[in-house]
């Protein structure tokens, strides 16, 4: 166990909200955390952090100095302690990671708060808010599901945007303010996702039309009502219906094929939206090839002439001579393959590391390499974080993020320039997206060429 | 001593119809798969041991055992 902290650090204190335990679920604690409006994203609990050593001591005080109820999960099964089952509890500790829960209104009643001093005979190293962790993409599930009527996208992006900033307020210091990235100030007024302002699609007044491109993945929701209308050809190869139940594939499809105007006030979030989409399901539906899945499925996207083939796809393997020789033969029939590097913070993952196979590295809304994604053999990079697409139905929309979504960004701008001259094909389109991305100031082990950019 | 069976890729030179290559690979013990015309590939399975014969067929570049590839689990925020 490590004291995180020796002094108390000096922050800005969120107000308490004396209606919170160590109990209280996650809703309660959000619907309160709304109803304060103070945006801190503050759950009105506070984690106290022992001293090394100090657990116990610390513990006894916190019954002894100020009458709390400390319930401790070494009293448990396996310390297997859940916080719905410390129903009258001020506090909980947990000693392996020397760390205590207290309550929101036993903090109140007791007069702790992150801005009280500590005494440096303490068992405690430090007291801290305690806030909300969003995983991506449930914040706007969330608040969906709480019906309060922020579902729109937009409101998201605001929120998120509003979230930023208070965070980076919470750090304090000069300088901590995180500004709105251009990117997202940008989309909220032109109705379209960070990544296609950020690929300037919006402008665009290609399409994408005449040309093919094949989506290998986990398929498609084929019912899904932003492709009613559209030229879809499907070929499974896992043995499993094209029927997208992995959602995976429909996002990847969405961003790279999607429409330019969704219905009501969803923001645009598809790229080449008429070109003919070839979703080649060689994933199955828990997401894994079968046997030589993609194998098939790049042979039957070449056998069909789609000038574009995105594979948001791969494994964490080195250059695998088959793939290049995939890649290879796309190239001489004037056909391109677009890779995801893979999101291990390692090297580049196969396919993409093959060198006929035009490798795509993920952004941040910042334009700065994604902490996830790979390096090393990378061509060209794309929005990859916290990207809206299509989802299958119900649910319809949501974010995902990876180089698995920078990916269909570089494949659906490739399509628009292959739109503009059908000189550019294969090598000739692989060189123009390169020669037209963006440069941005990184190795290019990291971002390749730079941001894909539309015509 | 008996080998695993894997699934493996053979990548061709294209001088040989992929047919009379699989042909040749099922000579040795190769269990042949599918013949991907597109991209001069034959996909099977086999022991080590075969794959060593099927190394040394004509018109064989290369054999590899098939790595397979994923996306991450089902309606995941996170994928590849």
């Amino acid at each position: 166990m490590a004291s995180r902290k020796t002094t108390r650090p000096r922050k800005s204190a969120p107000a308490l909200d004396s209606s919170s335990h160590v109990s209280s679920t996650t809703e309660e604690m959000m619907l309160a955390a709304l109803a304060r409006g103070d945006d801190t994203f503050h759950t009105g609990r506070f984690v106290a952090t022992f001293k090394d050593g100090a657990v116990d001591a610390g513990s006894k005080s916190m019954a002894s100095a100020h009458g709390m109820h400390v319930a401790d999960a070494r009293d448990y099964d396996h310390q297997a302690i859940t916080l719905d089952n410390v129903a009258g509890a001020d506090a909980v500790v947990f000693p392996e990671i020397g760390v205590a829960l207290i309550g929101g209104a036993a903090a109140q009643e007791r007069g702790i708060t992150a801005a009280a001093e500590i005494s440096t005979d303490s068992a405690m190293a430090s007291i801290d808010p305690e806030y909300f962790v969003f995983h991506l993409g449930a914040t706007d599930a969330f608040f969906r599901s709480l019906g309060t009527g922020t579902s729109n996208p937009g409101d998201y992006l605001r929120g998120f945007l509003r979230a930023a900033e208070t965070i980076a307020r919470d750090l304090g210091g000069a300088g901590a303010t995180i500004a709105a990235s251009d990117h997202e100030q940008q989309a909220l007024a032109l109705g379209a996702t960070w990544g296609l302002v950020a690929c300037k699609v919006p402008p665009s007044t290609r399409s994408g039309a005449g040309i093919k491109v094949a989506v290998l993945d986990t398929g498609l929701d084929l019912g899904h009502p932003d492709f009613a209308g559209r030229a879809i050809t499907s070929a499974t190869f896992v043995g499993q219906p094209v029927q997208d139940l992995h959602s995976h594939g429909t996002h990847c499809i969405g961003t790279s094929c999607g429409p330019q105007a969704p219905a009501g006030s969803t923001p645009r979030y598809g790229i080449a939206y008429r070109v003919a989409i070839f979703a080649g399901k060689v994933m199955s539906n828990s997401g894994s090839s079968v046997g030589g899945s993609v194998l098939a499925g790049m042979n039957w996207a070449i056998a069909n002439g789609c000038q574009v083939i995105s594979m948001s796809l791969g494994s964490q393997s080195s250059v695998q001579p088959y793939y290049t020789a995939a890649g290879q033969s796309a190239l001489n029939k004037g056909l391109l393959m677009v890779a995801a590097a893979g999101n291990a913070a390692g090297p580049t993952g196969a396919p993409a590391n093959s060198p006929t196979i035009l490798s795509v590295a993920a952004l941040d809304t910042n334009l700065t390499p994604a902490s996830f994604s790979d390096f090393g053999k990378v061509e060209i990079s794309g929005p990859g974080l916290n990207i809206f697409s299509s989802v299958p139905r119900p649910t319809l929309y949501g974010y995902k993020s990876g180089t698995s979504m920078a990916t269909p960004h570089v494949a659906g701008c490739a399509a628009l320039w292959a739109e503009t001259s059908a000189t550019l094909r294969g090598m000739a389109l692989w060189n123009k997206l390169r020669q037209t991305a963006k440069s941005l100031p990184f190795p290019p082990a990291r971002v390749g060429s730079g941001l894909v950019q539309a015509p | 001593m008996v080998t695993k069976t894997k699934e493996w890729v053979v990548t061709t030179v294209g001088d040989r119809p992929l047919e009379d290559v699989a042909k040749d690979l099922k000579q040795g013990g190769f269990k042949v798969g599918q013949l991907l015309h597109e991209i001069g590939l034959i996909t099977g399975q086999g022991g080590d041991d075969d794959a060593a014969k099927a190394r040394k067929v004509k018109g064989v570049s290369d054999v590899s055992p098939n790595v397979g590839a994923g996306v991450g689990p089902p309606d995941s925020s996170d994928t590849w």
